[in-house]
């Protein structure tokens, strides 16, 4: 402290300084808060444009400007300069606030880009420019050749991700109209719409989740990812064949119906109309089953129903190697087990019939003899 | 503008309420019905082998046929439909005009059986049976009868021993496979047989019953209960109807590798036919049938359809070759009135015209 009674030190200067700066933080009154204030309108009042995009940026400098004004009254210490040099290093926040906010516009502009490769790419390199930038602001010198390299590899892994993602879904986003309106028509009694969706159902899948569920998988629980995924292809699989079992059902009950009516319309203008309830339920089993029975016959019943036992099949498979996964982790004898085992008795007893008969064709040979 | 059963209204409520009260009814008799049961002719256990089993029926004559007759069943359902009742049974038939019969229970694979395969049943098990009866009665040869699955193995047994059957009958037997008229024979088509066994082991009776009934849907799962109920007030018939039904639903599961061979070499590919079927290494030559043969089929069969069965006729060399058909269904065969009175006369009558020592 000098003669004066004034401090000298910079932890003394700086006491005072807060003094100063809350006194001007206070005058500064709602300047300091007006950003914030204005963000908080537009949720407010719904309408206003969104400030948040440069709120730190506006607050930041007014946080500056505020401590400008407070350092310019104090007197010893650092020295306005110096401290102002020092806080304005705060200007790094703002750089990366300024790139992220940068990002973050771009966003919906991705999002619509997400199914095309060339229009995210050329966001990413977007991206990849103004990261650079931040960098060079703030070293103060270019981006190593190297450090470029890092960077853009790391966007374009970034890239290659959503690339990936949009492969996965955007067959099914271009497919879901078409899905939908086949939908409605056979809502509306038209089959083949049942048929065509499964179709293009089976197309898309084969190229989207299909190829994810079939696809190796890596490290330590390799088998078991693999054995899981398969399981859930397979479950998928049986479920979009089980419709196309039953629109046969369908099909056929409604024409048989149609049929029905028919023949009971034709006794009616014979003046042959029934007279009793059993009669009608005759008629109406009888044109039921004749219909069914030229239904079973058909080759494209056969395949449906073909195609769906072999994939419910193939999904018991799937749970029975998951079942013997788990039985092996518990230590019980799995279904694996059991048919060795079974195996083993099999041919056991096959050997001892084969030595029983050598012991009696042995047996007559001597008896002759004795 | 009239109405559609405008007049028959009256008589359809009067109908329906009298329906109403057979469904009361019918629970009442079956609430008082206790279990019912098949195949009561008396029996004795001869020989076992696995899960097979060969009994011998007790004769009632003295008179018998001197040549004893060894009945194969089907793997699919069990023997028992042929002695069903008191009255419907071709057994107690043919007992009656005096044959000396064995018959086979193949017995209900477990899953300790699943590698039981179609030449196990037929070069082995088939085969010790034949043994055992050629052996005890000190006979070079005996008769032999087939029933559906059952007349197949036969057929294919024969042929691979021609030295020890004198006489063949079959029933409802099929040995071409490549029809239209057969839903089994289309159904089979489609289906993954290898996939079936290796997924499911043994093929579940269950699975094969629901088979059964999917090719008359509305008449097997619903209009016989219909039949039954307006027979409510008949404990008889109800009684009667409930050992069908037990015989229906008692289907032992299939070992696994048999039912693989039968469907792949025969349905699918018509093998036995072709001249191709291999067992236990030998190939099948039909044309080794040389004995009488008397080939028994249903004429509204949809399970083995005529077709399937007559083919008999042209891929064996039995210059003896009879045919009868009856016009009934698969199972009519053994229950029906008309098979009752003359499916069994028919076959005790051949079978003693072609018996004597």
């Amino acid at each position: 402290m000098d003669g004066q009674g004034k401090p000298t030190d910079v932890f003394s200067q700086w006491m005072e300084f807060q003094k100063s700066f809350y006194d001007q933080w206070l005058s500064a009154g709602s300047g300091i808060f007006k950003p914030w204030a204005d963000a908080m309108k537009t949720w407010q009042e719904g309408h206003a444009a969104y400030p948040g995009f440069d709120l730190f940026s506006k607050w930041s400098t007014m946080v500056q400007d505020t401590i400008k004004k407070a350092a310019g009254t104090a007197e010893g210490g650092v020295g306005p300069e110096v401290l102002f040099r020092i806080l304005r290093s705060s200007n790094v926040f703002v750089l990366f606030n300024q790139f992220w906010l940068e990002i973050l516009k771009d966003l919906p502009g991705l999002y619509q880009a997400k199914w095309d490769d060339a229009a995210s790419r050329k966001i990413y390199e977007r991206w990849a420019g103004l990261y650079k930038n931040v960098f060079e602001q703030m070293i103060g010198s270019p981006v190593s050749k190297t450090a470029e390299e890092i960077m853009a590899a790391w966007l374009n892994t970034l890239q290659m991700g959503q690339s990936s993602l949009a492969l996965m879904w955007g067959p099914w986003a271009q497919a879901m109209p078409e899905l939908q309106k086949q939908m409605e028509t056979f809502m509306k009694g038209d089959l083949s719409a049942l048929q065509e969706g499964r179709s293009l159902w089976q197309e898309v899948y084969d190229e989207t989740l299909g190829k994810v569920f079939r696809m190796p998988a890596l490290g330590l629980s390799k088998e078991h990812t693999e054995r899981l995924r398969r399981t859930f292809d397979a479950y998928l699989q049986f479920w979009n064949a089980v419709p196309g079992f039953y629109q046969f059902f369908y099909k056929t009950g409604t024409n048989a119906l149609q049929e029905f009516f028919d023949r009971l319309k034709g006794l009616k203008e014979e003046e042959m109309t029934p007279e009793r309830l059993r009669e009608v339920y005759k008629i109406w089993w009888t044109t039921n089953e004749n219909a069914l029975f030229d239904l079973f016959k058909k080759p494209e019943f056969g395949n449906a129903m073909g195609e769906m036992l072999n994939y419910g099949l193939t999904l018991k498979k799937r749970l029975d190697e998951l079942t013997t996964d788990w039985c092996n982790a518990l230590s019980i004898p799995s279904r694996e087990d059991f048919d060795e085992l079974a195996k083993a008795v099999h041919e056991l007893r096959r050997k001892v019939r084969r030595q029983q008969k050598l012991i009696e064709a042995l047996q007559r040979k001597t008896e002759p003899s004795a | 503008m009239e109405l559609p059963f405008e007049k028959q209204t009256a008589a359809f409520f009067k109908e329906f309420e009298k329906y109403n009260r057979n469904q009361l009814q019918i629970t009442r008799t079956l609430l008082n019905t206790k279990n019912v049961e098949l195949a009561r002719s008396p029996k004795d256990l001869v020989f076992e082998e696995d899960t097979v089993k060969l009994f011998r029926l007790r004769p009632k004559r003295e008179d018998l046929c001197p040549v004893p007759l060894l009945i194969s069943y089907a793997l699919v359902n069990r023997e028992t439909m042929m002695d069903l009742e008191e009255g419907r049974s071709l057994i107690n038939n043919l007992l009656a005009l005096g044959l000396d019969i064995y018959i086979i229970t193949w017995g209900y694979p477990g899953r300790m059986d699943r590698f039981i395969t179609l030449d196990d049943y037929i070069d082995i098990y088939l085969d010790d049976c034949v043994d055992f009866v050629r052996s005890r009665m000190g006979l070079e040869k005996i008769n032999l009868l087939g029933v559906c699955q059952g007349g197949t193995f036969a057929g294919i047994y024969t042929a691979l021993h021609p030295d020890k059957i004198r006489n063949l009958v079959t029933m409802v037997a099929p040995f071409d496979f490549d029809t239209e008229d057969g839903l089994l024979n289309v159904w089979s088509r489609h289906m993954d047989v290898d996939l079936m066994v290796d997924t499911l082991g043994n093929i579940p009776g269950d699975f094969m019953n629901l088979g059964f009934l999917m090719m008359k849907p509305f008449q097997l799962m619903m209009d016989k209960y219909i039949g039954l109920v307006e027979s409510a007030d008949d404990p008889e018939i109800v009684r009667s109807f409930l050992r069908m039904e037990k015989w229906i639903f008692d289907s032992p599961d299939q070992a696994g590798e048999t039912f693989r061979k039968f469907l792949n070499e025969l349905y699918k590919k018509n093998s036995l036919i072709k001249g191709e079927l291999e067992i236990n290494g030998r190939r099948v030559d039909m044309k080794r049938i040389d004995m009488p043969v008397f080939n028994v089929f249903a004429e509204q069969d949809h399970l083995v359809p005529p077709a399937c069965s007559r083919a008999l006729k042209g891929i064996i060399a039995s210059t003896d070759y009879t045919e009868k058909s009856f016009p009934v269904g698969h199972i009519g065969m053994y229950v029906s009135s008309r098979s009752q009175r003359e499916l069994a006369p028919a076959v005790a009558g051949w079978l003693r015209e072609r018996s004597d020592v």
